[in-house]
């Protein structure tokens, strides 16, 4: 019998902390023809996740073809040199495996899950994907209707148009500040030509890293990726274009008309650093120290400055050098005043130093960052997904250690993170909508700094005590997922900053 | 966010269950694509994470926000902005729009049609009093479900949830809901919001013998492939289409869903229509049903990969009245449909003379 509504369901999950850790080491290797693979054996079901990192992203991408390496994920779904669409389709269901991919801005991901029995069938079909799609001009028109049916759903988000619109702004001179989808227009004049040329420059092995987790013995499954992946020709791995921030514009605090959308600030700068180094992961934890929970420093600044702050994130956006970004993202009241949103994240950002507010949070942060790496580590399908940012380039070892990197740093690698994040403030560019605002652009910079930080609220003084204290304590995660009778999606690591991240669901 | 309780201030609390490494989440994340399955109007929820080690702290920190919640009249302010900026996205989606008008030409009035975020209107009337007795009333021992999946020992966990939420009264029982209306005249509905992008749904309510349940899931799941490879992968009509089969109340519904711009609606909702219907005409293969067996199995246990995912599973089977397993044994009774049973139940339920339909552009 049924039992009606409404009713509380309350569920609780316990994984088991540094278990999965300590029994799974990896094995790295680089394949004779350029690919790199990552195998993490993983015992808790009896399932098999392959996910590929391509380098193939916008940062790739000719100006005039925005869009094509979303596009061309999308493409090589549409059949092989041994397979139809049809067939493509019907062999993954018939093994009962997902198979599905995502474009990013500086990576496309590519994901397969199998019962581990039938891995090598799996791995087969996502091996003949990536090398011999056949990009069927006959599908060719179809799937650009099918883009543009992505693109008009996306836009039919006003948060869709927002994050543009400031990417463009915050971006400009740079490749991402083009979106990961394109346009109507740039997808409209794509030709088949053009992405089957993109095709053969990018999708070579040396350009990709495979990260294969789940149930295996190192060995067998390094016989198996080399009998599917292993086939594939050398080809020419190039890097990507070189890219550069241009000077910041005089004029760097945007503000813009929005009907129908909520008032928002999202500011952005740079932060030139590769996504792996450790000082990424510092300055991660840090804007978490900086921006979550009620006591968080931003908060406090926004609240003494007048401006309600309900929803003020900040972030790392992680990509390959020297793109990465930090990203603001407030919702504020029609009322507010960007510039003070700008100076209380200012304030917020300083506090990361020895001695600031931010600094004086860690250790609850660091915990929660371990947490969030244990449980990231035992789901297989999402640990790829979610490190996808940072795995291309990283060096050996790297996967293995990144769950509990963030309670190894030592104090100095904190100090140089806080460092780049201060520095980073002179490269503000910020963008404010609202229905309220007029169309304009003023010059904004930090505010000069006052001698003495900000007095602490009595409950961020709780026990984390020091900034170089003991963080060896029980590592943590931040990663969901959940079991309900509908399709199926991946989370996102977080909301903070993604305005350019593409989670597509090309397969099914 | 975390919010107070009678114990600790929000950042107190937010700072200890850092510490230990838990996360607790009470409402679906709006940025997060698709991330709406907890709101819904059968239940509200609570989720926890933690390692193990932590897993004592984490169930009394739980216990104590549903047992002394700190309910005051600032939280309630600012509880309340968030719900308007929800409310106000809600009401700008066309797909929602069209769930909503398609729930309420099926079961008008019905509490299933009610919306969970509430109106702009009905929002900014909830008072303090309001949540106070609401919390009184709602968080009680009788209207409470807990499932627990880890590596803790049951006896460890009940004596920690006994000591814990023992305390709870157990309250008045929920109220019966009425039995969603089973002979409603397909109906049509239309709004405008000028989207990019067009919102279908087309569903109805349908009742089946319990037995036919796994041969009509792989004959929705064949319709759903069917419809996709024809108006996504042949006509490039879509990015997403689908058909689905759920409970819904004390009945199921069988939903074609899909997004299409709004060039494409006429040719759109004939699609979904003809395909329905030529599904029921269709010769069924063997080697379909058997395909589709295994992708439909491969998904449903890729979704129980995880621990969450397990509690998940395990709490609604008590809701709905279903034994301990139920779930695993309907994917395991799947491999017994044949061809035959799927042509029998396409043919007996599957009528898409009987879809509402709604369409929002």
């Amino acid at each position: 019998m049924r039992r009606s509504s409404p009713l509380m369901v309350w569920i609780l999950t316990l994984a088991a902390a540094g278990a999965a850790l300590a029994a799974t080491p990896t094995t790295e290797v680089t394949l004779d023809n350029g690919l790199r693979v990552i195998l993490i054996p993983h015992h808790a079901n009896p399932m098999v996740a392959s996910a590929v990192v391509v380098a193939s992203g916008v940062t790739h991408e000719p100006a005039k073809a925005a869009g094509a390496s979303h596009f061309l994920e999308h493409l090589l779904f549409n059949g092989t040199t041994s397979r139809s669409q049809k067939q493509l389709y019907d062999d993954v269901d018939r093994l009962g495996a997902y198979n599905n991919a995502t474009t990013r801005e500086d990576h496309t991901l590519f994901t397969m899950l199998a019962a581990k029995d039938l891995a090598e069938k799996a791995l087969a079909i996502q091996a003949d994907m990536l090398f011999d799609s056949t990009i069927p001009a006959e599908n060719f028109d179809k799937e650009r209707k099918i883009v543009l049916e992505e693109l008009s759903r996306d836009r039919s988000d006003p948060d869709y148009d927002t994050e543009s619109a400031f990417r463009a702004f915050a971006f400009a001179g740079t490749p991402i500040a083009r979106p990961v989808l394109g346009t109507e227009a740039t997808l409209t004049g794509i030709a088949r030509a053009d992405v089957l040329a993109y095709y053969k420059d990018r999708y070579v092995p040396g350009n990709m890293t495979l990260v294969v987790m789940g149930d295996f013995a190192p060995d067998d499954m390094l016989a198996l990726v080399k009998r599917t992946f292993g086939r594939a020709p050398r080809g020419t791995s190039k890097p990507a274009p070189a890219a550069a921030w241009p000077a910041r514009p005089g004029a760097n605090l945007a503000t813009a008309k929005a009907e129908g959308s909520p008032d928002r600030v999202l500011a952005a700068f740079p932060v030139d650093i590769d996504p792996y180094d450790p000082r990424a992961t510092a300055i991660s934890v840090l804007l978490s120290a900086a921006s979550e929970g009620e006591d968080a420093p931003l908060r406090v600044a926004l609240t003494s400055r007048g401006v309600p702050a309900e929803d003020a994130t900040l972030s790392l956006e992680r990509r390959v050098r020297p793109l990465s970004t930090v990203v603001l993202d407030a919702r504020i009241d029609a009322a507010s005043d960007p510039a003070k949103v700008l100076d209380a994240m200012a304030e917020a950002i300083r506090a990361t130093r020895a001695g600031g507010a931010a600094r004086a949070r860690l250790a609850r942060f660091v915990s929660q960052a371990a947490s969030d790496g244990v449980l990231a580590r035992d789901q297989i399908l999402y640990f790829p997904m979610l490190r996808s940012d940072r795995i291309i380039g990283s060096p050996k070892g790297f996967l293995d250690a990144e769950p509990t990197l963030a309670a190894a740093l030592p104090p100095s690698t904190w100090d140089a993170a806080a460092e780049l994040l201060v520095k980073g403030l002179g490269f503000v560019r910020a963008r404010a909508t609202g229905a309220g605002r007029a169309d304009g652009a003023t010059r904004w910079e930090p505010p000069a700094e006052t001698a003495l930080p900000r007095p602490l609220p009595i409950s961020s003084r709780e026990r984390s005590a020091t900034d170089c204290g003991t963080w060896s304590r029980a590592a943590t995660t931040r990663t969901s997922s959940r079991s309900t009778s509908r399709s199926f999606h991946a989370p996102r690591p977080s909301r903070k900053g993604k305005t350019g991240s593409r989670t597509c669901c090309t397969g099914r | 966010m975390i919010r107070a309780t009678e114990v600790h201030e929000a950042a107190a609390l937010e700072a200890r269950l850092s510490a230990i490494g838990a996360r607790i989440k009470g409402v679906d994340d709006p940025s997060v694509p698709f991330d709406d399955y907890y709101t819904t109007p059968e239940f509200s929820w609570l989720r926890a994470e933690a390692p193990a080690t932590a897993w004592r702290e984490t169930v009394s920190l739980l216990a104590e926000m549903i047992r002394f919640p700190k309910i005051d009249a600032a939280g309630v302010d600012e509880a309340k902005k968030t719900m308007a900026r929800l409310v106000a996205k809600r009401d700008g989606s066309a797909r929602e729009t069209a769930a909503e008008r398609l729930d309420a030409l099926l079961a008008p009035g019905h509490p299933l049609t009610h919306r969970v975020l509430g109106t702009s209107a009905s929002v900014a009337s909830i008072g303090l009093d309001d949540l106070v007795r609401f919390q009184k009333a709602f968080a009680t021992g009788g209207r409470m479900i807990v499932t627990v999946a880890g590596p803790v020992a049951t006896s460890d966990v009940v004596a920690a949830l006994s000591a814990d939420l023992g305390g709870l009264s157990a309250g008045d029982p929920p109220p019966s809901a009425p039995p969603v209306p089973r002979s409603a005249v397909p109906g049509v509905d239309e709004a405008t919001l000028g989207k990019p992008q067009a919102a279908i749904a087309l569903g109805t309510v349908i009742e089946f013998k319990s037995e036919d349940r796994p041969a009509l899931v792989v004959a929705v799941a064949m319709l759903s492939d069917r419809l996709a490879f024809d108006l996504r992968e042949t006509r490039g009509l879509a990015y997403s289409v689908d058909s689905t089969l759920r409970p819904w109340g004390d009945a199921w519904r069988w939903d074609l869903q899909m997004g299409t711009r709004p060039e494409n609606i006429a040719e759109a909702v004939d699609g979904l229509r003809q395909g329905a219907s030529a599904f029921r005409e269709a010769e069924i293969r063997p080697e379909d049903v058997a395909r589709t067996i295994n992708a439909v199995r491969g998904r449903a246990l890729m979704r129980r990969m995880t621990r969450i995912s397990l509690a998940y599973e395990a709490g609604m089977e008590v809701m709905r009245g279903e034994a301990a397993g139920d779930e695993r044994r309907m994917l395991e009774a799947l491999a017994l449909v044949s061809a035959d049973d799927v042509k029998r139940v396409a043919s007996r339920y599957l009528d898409p003379a009987r879809l509402s339909r709604v369409v929002v552009h």
